[in-house]
């Protein structure tokens, strides 16, 4: 039987594409009525390729953009699931984000008509790794033991955590301009064998490399603060993996239970997996794990966590999987495909299915400094003219540095500041663009809160909204609205054309009588105002009433991540700042490969390019001091982009 | 995989963690009412979320009410060991896994309400409660409850959750899934929808819903007129097995003139075994299904049934544990029940000044020999002792009959008892051993066992085992002779003759060569004894608080009589009451009867006690008497005035834990 009638039978329950779509009967008839046709009938042969191949086998999904790689994986959940038979092992599907997991529940439930559900699993990585390895087993490793309640689980600190108990875990020695280390803001980066800051302080990292490489004691000195700190029960992300990859290999008694509880592990968005995921993943399956990655390595964008394609590739290669392919792209037209291919500089295989409804779809415009606001307006008349759709259109720049400058919001210092904390909440209330920001505003209420009332009681992470643990959720979360009602009802506090010495005046009164807890008032403790600052402007630092003149959001290169875009605007950065060159802010970045080499920077453009439907417009500088010369030209039009002035 | 630990924390009475291990197959839980063993299966209850208990929820009572006080820190706290879990278990049960790879689950409660004013709830598998935790795991584990106060008939009577439709819906749960999944019906279900049709079709009822019909259509004309039809409500599968009920038939021969009855015509305790058998069908007829643990918890196996029903349902529930797999556990206080069961398979609950003991026989690591022993030997009768708050363990009848007598004669001088008078009053049994076998029942509750040492290369085995008899009978011994285990924390005295070894005197023309001299000791005249279990005595005193041997001069009555002459003088009224003839031994009597009188009245005689004490005892074991006859004639005329020996008073001081007085 070929792929896609045994895929309609075992899903749809129907032997054949129906003739007319309003006799069917099957299983989906309402997911196929909503796109008119068969749902199987819309499959390419890849993807039902992919759908239908054996599922005991290691496969790597090579998934260009647009490739409707979603639906493939949710297909291919609810056949295997569906064929499943074993009642207490099952797949482990998982993804990196908890919208990718929402995305992908939703999308697997219209074909399996149930949830995902026990022995299955479909959740993120982090998540599957915390609560069927980490949270179960690493106490052996770690040794952490509480012998009142028998209750061995880890506590999460998370790196930019700075609460008061971190203090018995910090370096004895000094770390020069580093201080003192604490035990969260360093990890151990075993691809590299060594260890990794992650404080505050600007050059850590080059410094603690000199200091370690001098100073031979200060490693043993790290080692053992870090096995203490486990030992007492704490560990971050980056621990929690490393604990367990050290625990896979120790036990493999208990490496292969969990590898027979997940035979089967499928992983999304496979490009971003790190050294170590990967290291897990290699020592489950020589347990007899099979494994699935479903991705594209392309898009891979996150260097700077340390997780870098070649990671991967090596992994497939290793495990000797199975490479598939879907080299249709449903979402751009063939001019946005070639585009993109032509970043990567090597031979274009993807073929752009989306039909071509636009006249030129490839389109430069070249800015001057301060031209941002024009630039987007020209975009925007663009998109209108195209009689695409505004509101699914973005403007997309690569880092927040960028995206807080169209806004108008300041760039916020790396150290916490109660303060700031306040003031930022109070910013991000009034002037949310998106969720997003809407939770961002929480969290900082959240952060500044807890540091400024309930400094001295332990607490959790930032997932919880550092809620200390003695207390309930919603008590928690009573205290949290009941701050942010006080603050909003105070108009003054509004008004951030004050000094931060006036503003913290004002909001040390709207506090006073704010909060009651256990029967006793609390009153807060604010700390100080940063450094300098006392007289400066609050909207200097922070930000003011925003740049609301334009109709399309901004995104970053990351948070656009998946995202079908009909039309966008990707800004360059206005100079090419210094030494950094491949950070891939500047355009310059995004062209150039490096003797055929892929490199971040181009991947980055990669998946900005990508998420164009229809019209791809690139905001490039062109500054009076260094107009675009032929050179750069050329770049741009070989790539098939119509150069204009605004 | 089967429960082999629980441990609880502040649950109801106890308000110190404490540790319960459990055996494979039959466990049965014993001891006196109040110390545990229902709280106990309730906290099995609790953590395997047994549906009635879950059903009905915990109250405040269930947390230990010294640790209640504390206020919001009370934490209830159950956690469960699984041992011995198969390659396929330990992957089902992954994040339950321990270290060691057994499985643990956990329960916890804290004494704050949570928002819906239940208190807060905490359950998870193994080591940490940030692990994943599946429902469908516990629900895996198959636990059924059957509570001591059973109302049978009603739970088998036809209704929501009777036990047959429970039972029914149990057994073709699989059948039904797969139906329903299909949308078809099952067999049962298209009988009665058939059956259901042919029921409106049937003469009188189509009249009658005629006649309704056309009435409702005068009433209210045709335009607002409803259809009415006769007949049962659309049934489904759950709701025709919940209208089935039980009937029974005297005896198992059943043909088609057999008539069943209601229930409620047969005795209680006849529907309590068919409420058991409804309940162990289940467990029959899923046995292929559950590939995990399955927990059978029955408190008071022995209600409403009598002896010989009991013994024959705990033999089924036996090999049913066995064949079936299936850990049951059973709480009692038949002592038929404790008899009938091998001794390892017991669990003694005990209270001693406020604290639970829980000691699992199998801990005690009773050597072989004493565990056949006590196998063999507890009967209904002696296995009182596994109830009891403290034991005298005595040689014979006599003792056995008199003992709690002369208690309460002792007691009775004592003002200090704090209302205790009689050795029932405080739960301490005497227990006739009809014989010597001290050693044996010793070992449940001294609490130590010997390291005997090997045998060396170069040694003989008759010198090796004289070497070990050596061994055994040392006065104390040094660390690493010895290990310490698990007893049963009750007190236990053993009341032994000294039997001191009898004179041979070798006589030249005598037949046999030898005659043979009664010895004939007296406080001032202590002999050696003759008894091989003496060297306990020693022994016991240096390595234990909980057990001790008391002995005598000679035997039980000899010590009665030679304790006082007024003993003597009632020993002696009722010999002379019971001889058959007059004649020499009469006359010995009234000497000796006339002496004692004569004393009393101040006169100065000479009475030989020794003489006399022996003399009453070989008439007491003479042929017209016999010890058990004289005990219990001795028994009804004893008063405040009889002398009670001091051995037996402070064997009864040490087990009701009293001073001992002098004098």
């Amino acid at each position: 039987m070929d792929n896609r009638k045994l895929l309609l039978n075992q899903i749809c329950g129907c032997y054949d594409i129906p003739e007319d779509m309003k006799m069917c009967d099957g299983k989906l008839k309402q997911k196929c009525s909503v796109i008119g046709k068969c749902v199987f009938e819309s499959l390419t042969e890849q993807q039902l390729e992919y759908a239908a191949t054996d599922i005991s086998s290691n496969v790597y999904l090579n998934a260009c953009p647009g490739s409707g790689k979603t639906e493939v994986v949710a297909l291919k959940c609810a056949y295997e699931i569906m064929k499943w038979d074993n009642t207490y092992s099952g797949i482990a599907i998982m993804t990196f984000t908890n919208s990718a997991e929402d995305e992908l529940r939703n999308r697997t439930v219209e074909y399996l008509g149930i949830q995902i559900d026990y022995p299955h699993f479909l959740g993120t990585f982090t998540s599957w790794l915390h609560n069927y390895v980490a949270n179960p087993f690493i106490h052996i490793i770690t040794g952490y033991r509480n012998k009142e309640t028998l209750d061995y689980s880890f506590r999460l600190i998370e790196t930019e955590c700075t609460s008061d108990f971190l203090f018995s875990f910090q370096t004895k020695y000094s770390y020069q301009s580093l201080n003192k280390i604490r035990a969260n803001q360093f990890y151990f980066d075993l691809k590299n064998k060594k260890y990794i800051y992650g404080g505050f302080i600007y050059n850590g990292q080059k410094l603690l490399d000199e200091m370690l490489s001098k100073d031979s004691w200060r490693k043993k000195e790290l080692d053992e603060l870090k096995r203490d700190f486990w030992k007492s029960g704490f560990a971050t992300y980056e621990d929690i993996e490393l604990i367990s990859l050290y625990l896979l290999q120790e036990r493999s008694d208990i490496a292969r239970c969990i590898a027979g509880r997940f035979p089967v592990l499928l992983i999304d968005e496979c490009q971003d997996l790190s050294y170590i995921q990967l290291q897990i993943l290699k020592c489950l399956h020589s347990h007899g794990t099979i494994i699935h990655l479903v991705g594209d390595l392309d898009q891979s964008i996150y260097e700077f966590r340390n997780i870098v394609p070649d990671d991967t590739r090596e992994f497939i290669k290793d495990i000797s999987m199975k490479e598939m392919r879907l080299t249709s792209n449903y979402r751009s037209n063939d001019s946005i495909v070639s585009a993109s291919t032509f970043l990567l500089d090597k031979k274009k295989y993807v073929i752009g299915k989306q039909e071509q409804s636009v006249e030129t779809p490839l389109i430069v415009l070249l800015y001057k400094k301060g031209e941002e606001g024009k630039l987007i307006s020209k975009f925007e008349s663009l998109v209108n003219e195209n009689k695409l759709n505004l509101h699914n259109s973005r403007i997309i720049v690569r880092n927040n540095s960028l995206r807080n400058k169209i806004y108008g919001i300041k760039k916020e210092k790396k150290s916490v500041n109660i303060i700031e904390d306040y003031a930022r909440a109070l910013f991000y209330h009034y002037s949310s663009y998106s969720v997003g920001d809407f939770q961002l505003s929480i969290l900082y209420l959240a952060r500044a809160i807890h540091k400024s009332f309930f400094k001295s009681m332990e607490h959790s992470n930032s997932q919880k909204l550092y809620r200390p643990t003695l207390m309930e959720d919603n008590e928690w979360w009573q205290i949290i609205n009941k701050v942010k009602n006080e603050m909003i009802s105070c108009e003054k506090l509004r008004n951030f054309d004050q000094t931060w010495k006036e503003w913290k005046q004002l909001l040390q009164q709207v506090l006073l009588n704010c909060i009651v807890y256990n029967g006793q008032k609390v009153s807060p403790d604010l700390g100080s105002i940063r450094k300098g600052c006392s007289q400066k402007k609050i909207k200097d630092d922070i930000g003011n009433d925003v740049n609301e003149n334009f109709n399309c959001s901004v995104e970053t290169i990351h948070s656009c991540k998946g995202m079908s875009l009909d039309a966008v605007l990707f800004i360059s950065a206005y100079s090419n700042s210094g030494n950094n060159n491949e950070s891939g802010s500047h355009w310059h970045d995004w062209f150039a490969t490096k003797n055929g080499k892929v490199r971040e920077s181009n991947r980055l453009a990669y998946v900005a390019f990508s998420r164009a439907r229809q019209l791809l417009v690139l905001g490039i500088p062109n500054p009076d001091s260094s107009p675009i010369d032929i050179e750069h030209k050329r770049i741009l039009t070989d790539a098939g982009f119509k150069i204009f002035l605004i | 995989m089967y429960l082999s630990k629980l441990r609880i924390e502040n649950f109801r009475l106890f308000n110190k963690p404490i540790t319960v291990s459990f055996h494979k197959g039959l466990n049965l839980l014993v001891g006196e009412n109040g110390c545990g063993k229902s709280t106990v299966i309730d906290a099995i209850r609790m953590l395997l979320n047994e549906s009635e208990f879950s059903h009905k929820g915990l109250n405040v009572e269930d947390f230990n009410s010294f640790s209640r006080v504390g206020g919001k820190n009370c934490r209830l706290f159950v956690c469960g060991l699984f041992s011995e879990l198969s390659d396929e278990q330990k992957i089902e049960y992954l994040t339950w896994l321990t270290p060691k790879l057994n499985a643990r689950l956990n329960v916890e409660y804290l004494f704050t309400y949570n928002a819906r004013n239940a208190f807060k709830q905490k359950r998870w598998g193994g080591c940490s409660s940030g692990s994943a935790f599946d429902w469908e795991v516990l629900n895996d584990i198959q636990c059924v409850y059957l509570p001591a106060l059973r109302d049978a008939e009603r739970y088998l009577k036809a209704g929501r959750g009777s036990r047959i439709s429970r039972l029914l819906t149990n057994l073709s749960m699989d059948e039904l899934k797969e139906k329903r999944k299909n949308n078809e019906k099952m067999g049962l279900e298209k009988d009665v929808a058939e059956f259901n049709h042919s029921v409106e079709k049937k003469t009188d009822i189509k009249r009658a819903n005629e006649l309704i019909n056309e009435s409702i259509k005068q009433a209210v004309g045709s335009v607002f007129a409803q259809s009415t039809a006769i007949k049962f409500n659309e049934l489904s599968y759950e709701r025709i097995v919940e209208s089935l009920q039980l009937l029974f038939s005297h005896g198992i021969d059943v043909n088609e003139g057999t008539i069943f009855h209601n229930l409620f015509e047969n005795s209680l305790g006849y529907n309590n075994l068919i409420y058991i058998a409804t309940i162990l069908a289940e467990f029959e007829g899923l046995k292929e299904k559950y590939t995990s643990p399955r927990i059978l918890l029955v408190e008071e196996l022995e209600a409403h049934l009598h002896p010989q029903l009991q013994m024959k349902l705990l033999k089924y529930l036996s090999k049913l544990a066995e064949e079936c797999d299936i850990q049951v556990i059973i709480t009692t206080h038949s002592t038929t029940l404790a008899a009938a069961t091998p001794i390892n398979q017991i669990i003694c609950f005990s209270r001693f000044e406020d604290e639970v003991f829980i000691t699992p026989i199998s801990k005690c690591e009773l050597d072989k020999k004493a565990e056949n022993f006590i196998n063999r030997w507890l009967d209904a009768t002696k296995s009182t002792l596994l109830f009891s708050k403290g034991n005298i363990l005595v040689e014979g009848l006599a003792e056995a009959i008199l003992l709690p007598k002369l208690a309460e004669i002792y007691l009775k001088s004592r003002n200090d008892t704090l209302g205790i008078s009689a050795l029932e009053d405080v739960g301490v049994s005497v227990i006739n051993m009809n014989g010597i076998y001290f050693q044996y029942f010793m070992q449940l509750y001294n609490g130590y066992r010997l390291n005997l040492p090997e045998q060396e290369t170069d040694e003989t085995k008759l010198a090796y085992e004289k070497r070990v008899q050596l061994f055994v009978k040392k006065e104390s011994f040094e660390t690493g002779e010895y290990k310490k285990v698990p007893f049963i924390n009750v007190r236990c005295a053993a009341l032994t003759d000294n039997d001191p070894i009898n004179e041979k005197i070798k006589v030249e023309d005598h037949e046999k060569g030898t005659i043979i001299i009664e010895s004939k000791p007296t406080k001032y005249n202590e002999l050696i004894s003759g008894n091989p279990q003496m060297y306990l005595k020693k022994q016991l005193e240096k390595m234990t608080d909980n057990c001790r041997v008391y002995t005598n001069l000679k035997t039980f009555e000899y010590d009665l009589a030679i304790e006082s002459h007024s003993n003597a003088k009632i020993m002696l009224e009722i010999i002379s009451d019971m001889l058959p003839t007059d004649g020499k031994v009469k006359t010995k009597i009234n000497e000796y009867l006339e002496k004692i009188t004569d004393e009393e009245a101040d006169n100065a005689v000479e009475i030989d006690d020794a003489e006399m004490a022996l003399f009453i005892l070989h008439q007491i074991d003479s042929s017209y008497l016999g010890k058990g006859l004289f005990a219990q004639l001795l028994c009804d005329r004893i008063d405040a005035s009889f002398v009670v020996p001091n051995y037996i008073k402070n064997a009864i001081c040490f087990v009701l834990n009293m001073e001992e007085q002098d004098g």
